[in-house]
């Protein structure tokens, strides 16, 4: 086993964890400029609709632009479970701010927990933002390249 | 010498000749060791059955959860840890359009890999693995459904009936092209 004086900062990635859509997921840490509470009468992107999490009913209207929080087609997807934080992304672009649900938190992965996506999954997933997955315990974190996400809606 | 029943009866040696000689007949029928064979994986999917040729199969997971991936076709069901890495899981019947049923998360898993590809393959049950002439494996016939054609190569006989060989690189290939 490897012991603390051995690890190599070169080997390791930190990455802001967030839920969205019931996923948990993950983007580089220096990427993200800032999390903050929503103020409750606030509109603004969700994380799920800029990442393309919803469902393939839900996607075209998400594709077609900003969705306020809370303003999703009932019928097809869950009821936002009590959103309040947001994460601010420092895009080439500018800044985006998305709002996520649960905590945010800040947690550095060995390279050996990150995992390109399986060729199939690479091949067939409409979210082209997930670039892959962290492992967790049992549980993978989904991977994201938001510059991909910011490209391909806006 | 006459028998019970008033007939000639062959001496003792004769049967003794003739029964040794019948059995090792039957048993070049059945066992010959030079023929040239295969191995297979035989599985049940929607009330028939299947079969990958065991090169291509590396293991049969245990009952593991597979987690959901956002923006992927129903047939595929997501993803397992298998040991630290990271594997894909297709429904094999939603694919094949074999029967569109809920999930079932204690069907088997089996880690296949050909062409270049690796991926988890759900399927109803794995019934057994078998050591087949080649000589005995059939052109797949008009039997095979429609929608297998594509991807089944062969027919092997199995018990009493038959298992349909399908080509696991070519249903990855496919698969990664969009079908199912």
């Amino acid at each position: 086993m490897r012991g603390e004086a051995d690890r190599n900062p070169a080997d390791e990635l930190p990455l802001v964890v967030f839920e969205a859509w019931g996923f948990r997921c993950g983007v580089e840490a220096r990427i993200v400029d800032s999390q903050s509470i929503i103020e409750p009468e606030e509109e603004m992107l969700t994380a799920e609709a800029f990442f393309s999490l919803c469902d393939e009913g839900a996607a075209d209207s998400i594709r077609s632009g900003l969705l306020a929080v809370g303003a999703r087609d009932a019928s097809s997807a869950p009821t936002p479970r009590c959103v309040r934080r947001s994460i601010t992304l420092a895009l080439a672009d500018g800044l985006v701010r998305l709002a996520v649900s649960g905590p945010v938190e800040l947690a550095t992965f060995q390279a050996r927990d990150l995992h390109p996506l399986p060729a199939l999954v690479e091949a067939r997933c409409a979210a082209s933002a997930l670039r892959g997955f962290a492992l967790e315990g049992e549980s993978p974190i989904l991977l994201f390249i938001p510059r991909a996400a910011a490209l391909r809606a806006y | 010498m006459r028998g019970v029943n008033g007939g000639e009866r062959p001496t003792n040696g004769d049967d003794l000749e003739s029964l040794l000689s019948a059995r090792r007949s039957a048993n070049r029928e059945v066992i010959d060791v030079d023929e040239e064979s295969a191995d297979f994986l035989i599985f049940s999917l929607g009330g028939e059955r299947f079969a990958f040729k065991g090169r291509d199969i590396r293991e049969i997971l245990p009952p593991t959860k597979v987690f959901p991936v956002p923006g992927c076709p129903r047939s595929l069901e997501g993803v397992v840890n298998v040991r630290g890495d990271i594997e894909s899981v297709i429904e094999f019947d939603a694919m094949l359009g074999i029967g569109q049923r809920e999930r079932d998360p204690s069907r088997a898993i089996l880690i296949g890999e050909a062409g270049g590809v690796r991926s988890g393959i759900r399927v109803d049950k794995v019934i057994d693995v078998v050591s087949v002439p080649l000589s005995s494996i059939q052109a797949p016939h008009s039997a095979v459904p429609e929608r297998l054609g594509p991807v089944a190569t062969g027919i092997i006989p199995y018990l009493d009936g038959a298992a349909t060989v399908l080509d696991l690189a070519k249903i990855f290939h496919d698969y990664a092209a969009g079908l199912g």
